[in-house]
């Protein structure tokens, strides 16, 4: 008794103080995704109404011919996959550079991280300044009939606007490259000299030591990187508002809060769409851990590696 | 033993406070269900229960709520109103202002969900008719028939399908044509007029383009060996061609979107099509607009940036860029009237107020509606150019006018009144008085685009999207 006790308290003390953080997630997170399952059964007008419909909202988003599931999913993805492999990349050698010792080395890193202080809507709006038509005074077009060449329609075009989105993207990318500089960090100088000693040159070192090191990280980034893509909304609404020009930037998010919030009568669309989106995300993410899993076999040598389930 | 209590109470501590923070939240959520009158939260107002009749004879107890949007100087202006009012009435004004963007909206939708809507609010043209259809808005006939409000002028009275008055704009807004009087001169071009009966022929505006559009080698679209890949200065922009940005040339061209009393589906007309497409061709075919889409992503913004920026000869927006006009240092800028194609026609749009049927003084809203929608409250903005009068009279009256227009360039006086003196030449925005024009601009929206960057015609787009427009224009509803 005596012994059993002062476990059972200490594990009340622990509740209570997770408390406020269950309660937050039971209410604010729990509830609505509840919610929003039910009313992605339901027909709810515009004065609130709801009814039962079973399935006819999944049906409308993959049957019917207005739907714009597909379209919106497609470009969501297109983007996300884009920007996944080249937020990345540009990370990772951005920081293998700042990794180096020169001189200005604190000074760069902090260059490279300040614009992922400003906000994003801040951010759209200087790019959409930067990028203008040459006759607004767009930066870009500018110089480029300065050297000569040929302006381009960098906001009205339809492949061109992601050449906009993922500048953005890259711009504000800041934060990962912290967290990969700090990765670097970790990865052990003996084994990186042992490299050296054996004759390993800069890429075989990058690819025996640093990489290995660093792949737990790299794949938390890339799954992270994943998820906040294919929530991309600001950059949209900040640009165009309507998912202009050609619907290419209409982005799953922006689609939801267009039915759920603009248009009248479909919220129960809305929270249909909402729902595949979050299974379509939770199955890319599933992809994502097993080729992670199959990865990690040879993956003895790693300290952080192990840590991964 | 006794860290351990203290565990427990700092512990509970913060339960409860995160209790009490939910418990906020549940009564909200009461709100939502078992109120629909709204008390509202910005004025939790005991002297508002205690005021059993609406309209308390001494009026000291009534307190109205308004949630308006503003850019800057208006929202002094809005709020220089509302304590007038309170002086001349002794009615609490609670104003509230938002910035003017998407979220106004979805603001109001929030507060209509937890109960708690405004007494009166600014609208989007385009939402009136969905708050209408959603049972919100009271009606404000009466307040015409008994005199509270003088006639205002038809292009900004938003009825319902019952004839009943919803709405009146706060102001008249009409998309002009602003120019850059030294590009023309240079060009040795005349001015364009600012009389309707005189306004250019399409093919005329076409050619005054061709001559103010130049490359960076200094040719003019007009010369041989134009390279229009490398423009410097566009002949004419538009600010984008969204909405009614886009709709005039289709007025101009005898189309349009529906007939003005909504009867008719107008949208698939041939006229439609090929003034939608004359447009379209100043940017693909000629090369004397920048290209522009249904979006904002590459709105130009005000005329001091279009003409004041020097990469526009012309610019057409709305009139309430004549607030801007000030702002240009260095450039003579005109306004005169759009070019016509069969018809010299504009279009018109101004942002309505309303009052929602859930005030608890219906009565004093209604009264101080009246007060807010009377252009004389609003005198200043009238004088800046930003907005133009929604009152008859004041197109009229030779005084009224002269207030108003003092401060204004006068080619841009001209213009605005012999549009409102020439009937037929406003076309009103159908987002008015058409229930479906939401839903049919969204769908619109999917396609459109396609024929703004050249890809197809208008015609091959139309073909695509006008039988489901036709097909939502027939539901007659907002939902």
């Amino acid at each position: 008794m005596k012994i059993k006790n002062p476990y059972k308290k200490e594990a009340l003390a622990g509740y209570l103080f997770a408390a406020p953080a269950i309660i937050g997630f039971l209410l604010l997170t729990l509830y609505p995704m509840i919610v929003s399952l039910v009313y992605s059964f339901m027909k709810i007008d515009a004065k609130g109404g709801k009814r039962f419909i079973g399935f006819a909202n999944y049906e409308y988003m993959f049957l019917n011919s207005g739907s714009e599931f597909m379209k919106s999913l497609q470009v969501t993805l297109l983007y996300t996959l884009l920007n996944v492999i080249l937020l990345t990349l540009f990370c990772l050698i951005i920081a293998l550079l700042l990794n180096r010792k020169f001189i200005g080395r604190n000074l760069l890193r902090a260059i490279f991280y300040l614009p992922s202080v400003v906000p994003m809507l801040t951010t759209a709006i200087l790019w959409k300044l930067i990028m203008q038509n040459q006759a607004q005074g767009g930066l870009i077009n500018q110089l480029l009939l300065y050297m000569g060449m040929n302006p381009q329609e960098w906001l009205m075009d339809k492949k061109l606007i992601f050449v906009v989105l993922l500048a953005m993207s890259l711009w504000t990318s800041g934060g990962n490259t912290v967290v990969f500089l700090a990765t670097l960090q970790d990865v052990p100088r003996e084994l990186l000299e042992a490299a050296r000693v054996d004759g390993a040159n800069a890429f075989w070192q990058f690819r025996a030591v640093t990489f290995q090191t660093i792949k737990p990280v790299l794949f938390f980034q890339m799954i992270m990187c994943m998820v906040t893509s294919i929530q991309i909304f600001t950059q949209s609404v900040a640009l165009s508002s309507n998912g202009g020009p050609d619907r290419m930037t209409y982005f799953i998010n922006v689609m939801i809060y267009q039915h759920s919030f603009k248009d009248l009568g479909l919220r129960g669309l809305a929270s249909a769409e909402a729902w595949i989106v979050f299974l379509v995300t939770m199955v890319i993410a599933l992809v994502m851990f097993t080729i992670g899993g199959t990865f990690k076999k040879d993956d003895g040598t790693t300290r952080k590696g192990r840590k991964k389930h | 033993m006794k860290r351990k209590t203290l565990a427990l109470i700092l512990s509970l501590a913060l339960a409860l406070g995160a209790l009490s923070g939910c418990g906020s939240s549940d009564a909200g959520q009461a709100a939502v269900t078992g109120n629909s009158a709204g008390t509202d939260s910005e004025t939790p107002a005991p002297a508002a229960e205690t005021a059993q009749q609406p309209q308390a004879e001494d009026g000291e107890d009534i307190e109205l709520s308004l949630l308006f949007w503003s850019d800057g100087r208006q929202k002094e202006l809005v709020e220089q109103a509302c304590r007038n009012y309170e002086k001349m009435t002794g009615i609490k004004i609670n104003e509230e202002v938002l910035p003017s963007d998407e979220s106004f909206d979805t603001y109001i939708q929030t507060r209509k969900e937890s109960g708690t809507l405004p007494d009166l609010s600014y609208i989007n043209e385009a939402d009136v008719m969905k708050y209408n259809e959603m049972g919100l808005l009271a009606p404000i006939d009466d307040l015409f028939e008994s005199g509270a409000i003088p006639e205002k002028l038809d292009s900004v009275t938003v009825k319902d399908t019952n004839g009943k008055v919803v709405a009146v704009g706060l102001s008249n807004q009409l998309m002009l044509l602003y120019y850059n009087k030294d590009m023309f001169d240079e060009a040795g071009i005349p001015y364009p007029s600012t009389d309707v009966a005189s306004a250019w022929t399409w093919d005329e505006f076409i050619e005054v383009c061709q001559k103010l559009t130049t490359d960076v080698n200094g040719k003019t679209a007009a010369q041989d060996g134009f390279d229009s890949s490398k423009i410097q200065t566009y002949g004419v922009g538009f600010n984008c061609l969204m909405a009614f940005h886009q709709f005039w040339p289709m007025y101009a061209n005898g189309g349009g979107l529906v007939s003005a009393d909504g009867k008719e589906f107008l949208w698939d007309k041939p006229e439609t099509i090929e003034g939608l497409q004359n447009v379209v061709d100043l940017i693909n075919k000629y090369h004397v607009a920048s290209p522009a889409g249904y979006t904002f992503v590459s709105s130009i913004g005000g005329v001091d940036a279009a003409i004041g920026g020097g990469g526009y000869a012309m610019y057409i927006n709305g009139s309430w860029d004549l607030g801007n006009i000030p702002n240009i240092e260095g450039t003579n800028v005109g306004v005169a009237v759009l070019p016509k194609m069969k018809e010299a026609v504009t279009m018109n749009c101004g942002a309505p107020l309303v009052v929602y049927n859930t005030s608890k003084h219906l009565e004093a809203a209604k009264d101080f509606y009246a007060y807010m929608i009377d252009p004389a409250n609003s005198i200043e903005l009238l004088q800046s150019g930003a907005w133009l009068p929604n009152q008859a009279d004041y197109y009229t009256d030779q005084s009224l006018i002269g207030e108003w227009t003092k401060d204004l360039p006068k080619d841009a006086v001209e213009t605005i009144m012999s549009y409102v003196s020439h009937e037929g030449s406003i076309a009103q925005w159908p987002a008015y008085y058409l229930p479906p024009y939401n839903k049919m601009n969204a769908e619109y929206t999917k396609y459109i685009d396609q024929a703004l960057n050249g890809e197809k015609s208008v015609e091959e787009v139309y073909a695509e999207c006008m039988p489901e427009i036709k097909r939502l224009y027939e539901t007659g509803t907002v939902e």
